[in-house]
């Protein structure tokens, strides 16, 4: 399954490996990239080689793993992001969908829906639930056009 | 039946339809003999078979649809087959997904070793009410698999009740669901439908429901009882703890027989005398470079917080696919064992429908010879 990390090197690596896991599937294994921004619920964190061994929640929002010029853009729905001392980075995902799969009329759609039902909502169960359908919404929004 | 109204069409007649033996010219020359009121008699002849022939178009309809039965339980079996690595494969897949999950909880609980974590999750209470989880298949043609379970389930309700706790079911599988149904002596708080393919939302519906029993101290313990899929002819019933999870997660190496095998120990044996006694047997813990400069981009409690509701998720998934996996595996097997028994049942109704068409092509044969004799 998962190899035992590498000891730290004593030199800076110059790329960054990303394990982006869901539960269902490895969506990237041991890739060699340069950058990863991930959207902890503290704001957007980019990940380097060489980052300090860090623990971060996500938040719903965009993720971007970068590898030279090519950007790779996914939507998640939230999870954890774990850096390694040894430039490792472990991305848990709950679900992810690249952003190209994601149709924007549905977002606006669905964001209205949610926004009106905030604003009907009566009970706080039906408060919550209707705030959480609005900040995931917004949240797809804003990385379809951001 | 049928076969009586035979005997007498052919008791008038000479030729006897007698398979059991090989034609004997001592029942033509009795002319009046009655056969039994069963001459479709089991013939336990020099072969061992046991089967009982009336004519010959009725042996005909049951070899054809015996032989349509062969055909649809291979059919089943290849189906099972496909299906099972598919199943196997998810497994593997959500693998690497748990490993890191747990990988983080050592490291946090590594920084949280002094101070008092304190997660509902984790709570540990002296037990008066045991949730038990109990994942069955949808559809039968599966062997014993869904027994195995059920009867395991019924032990260990006979065991929380001899301890004198309290105990609610939750049912996941149609088979168990109406097996449960049948049963209104045993409480159960929710049925829900088991799926072809487990996913994390299906296993949400189970680790909500659990969730708020647990934290709303409704239940003092969960239990998943699933069958652990061992190999493809052998599967194991199992019951896991799955709450009050243990702050450590599982520190082992996530192989499919170290966690496991370390969970198994390290869940078992407990509640003893309506307490929880938690005893740990096997763990290994994995060498991880942990560094003393991890950084927090939040409160390690609430990272914990957030992390224990997804790892209670991925292990009922787990649990999931597991069942799923085995369920399949005992359905090969058992339609594998049809098959056989299929094409062994045809030949041996070919065998005996092939010997009264000619023993009633030899009577044809020596009625005519008679007839032209008694003419001569």
């Amino acid at each position: 399954f998962m190899e035992p990390r590498p000891p730290t090197p004593s030199s800076l690596p110059s790329k960054l490996t990303v394990n982006f896991v869901l539960p269902y599937a490895a969506e990237l294994s041991k890739a060699e990239v340069d950058m990863v921004i991930v959207p902890a619920t503290t704001g957007q964190m980019g990940i380097l080689p060489g980052h300090v061994p860090t623990i971060a929640e996500l938040k719903p929002g965009l993720l971007s793993v970068h590898e030279g010029n090519d950007v790779k853009k996914y939507f998640i729905s939230s999870g954890f992001a774990f850096v390694h001392s040894n430039s490792y980075a472990d991305i848990l995902a709950v679900e992810a969908v690249p952003l190209d799969r994601i149709d924007p009329a549905q977002v606006q759609k669905g964001l209205s829906e949610f926004t009106q039902k905030l604003n009907s909502a009566s009970t706080d169960l039906d408060k919550a639930e209707a705030q959480i359908g609005v900040d995931v919404h917004s949240a797809l929004n804003s990385a379809l056009t951001g | 039946m049928s076969c009586s109204n035979l005997t007498m069409l052919v008791s008038s007649k000479p030729s006897l339809k007698d398979s059991s033996s090989p034609l004997s010219f001592r029942s033509f020359i009795a002319p009046v003999q009655i056969p039994s009121s069963n001459a479709c008699n089991n013939s336990i002849s020099s072969k061992p078979s046991f089967s009982i022939h009336c004519s010959l178009r009725d042996l005909r309809t049951r070899i054809d649809s015996v032989k349509n039965t062969q055909k649809i339980t291979e059919a089943m079996k290849l189906v099972a087959a496909a299906k099972v690595r598919r199943a196997q494969e998810a497994v593997v897949n959500a693998r690497p997904f748990s490993e890191t999950l747990v990988e983080v909880l050592y490291s946090i609980n590594e920084q949280l070793q002094t101070e008092d974590v304190d997660v509902p999750l984790t709570n540990v209470r002296p037990v008066k009410k045991v949730a038990l989880v109990v994942v069955t298949g949808d559809r039968g043609l599966c062997g014993g698999f869904n027994n195995f379970i059920l009867k395991k389930a019924e032990a260990r309700i006979r065991e929380l009740k001899t301890l004198g706790l309290d105990y609610v079911v939750i049912s996941v599988g149609k088979k168990g669901n109406s097996y449960f149904l049948r049963r209104p002596y045993i409480p159960v708080d929710k049925f829900l439908d088991g799926s072809n393919l487990p996913t994390a939302k299906e296993a949400q519906a189970i680790a909500d429901d659990v969730f708020s029993l647990f934290v709303s101290e409704e239940v003092d313990k969960v239990e998943l009882l699933y069958t652990k899929f061992v190999s493809l002819v052998k599967s194991d019933p199992v019951i896991h703890t799955l709450l009050p999870l243990s702050p450590k997660g599982e520190i082992c190496d996530i192989n499919g027989i170290c966690v496991d095998a370390a969970e198994d120990e390290f869940f078992r044996l407990t509640t003893k005398e309506g307490k929880l006694t938690v005893e740990r047997d096997v763990v290994r813990a994995e060498t991880m470079d942990f560094s003393p400069i991890l950084q927090f981009e939040q409160d390690p409690v609430q990272i914990l917080d957030a992390l224990l509701p997804l790892y209670l998720n991925s292990q009922i998934l787990r649990a999931l696919q597991e069942s799923l996996a085995s369920e399949l595996a005992a359905r090969m097997t058992a339609m594998g064992n049809a098959t056989d028994n299929a094409s062994e049942l045809k030949k041996n109704l070919s065998r005996v429908y092939n010997r009264q068409r000619q023993a009633k092509i030899t009577g044809e044969i020596l009625e005519i010879v008679a007839g032209a004799d008694a003419l001569a």
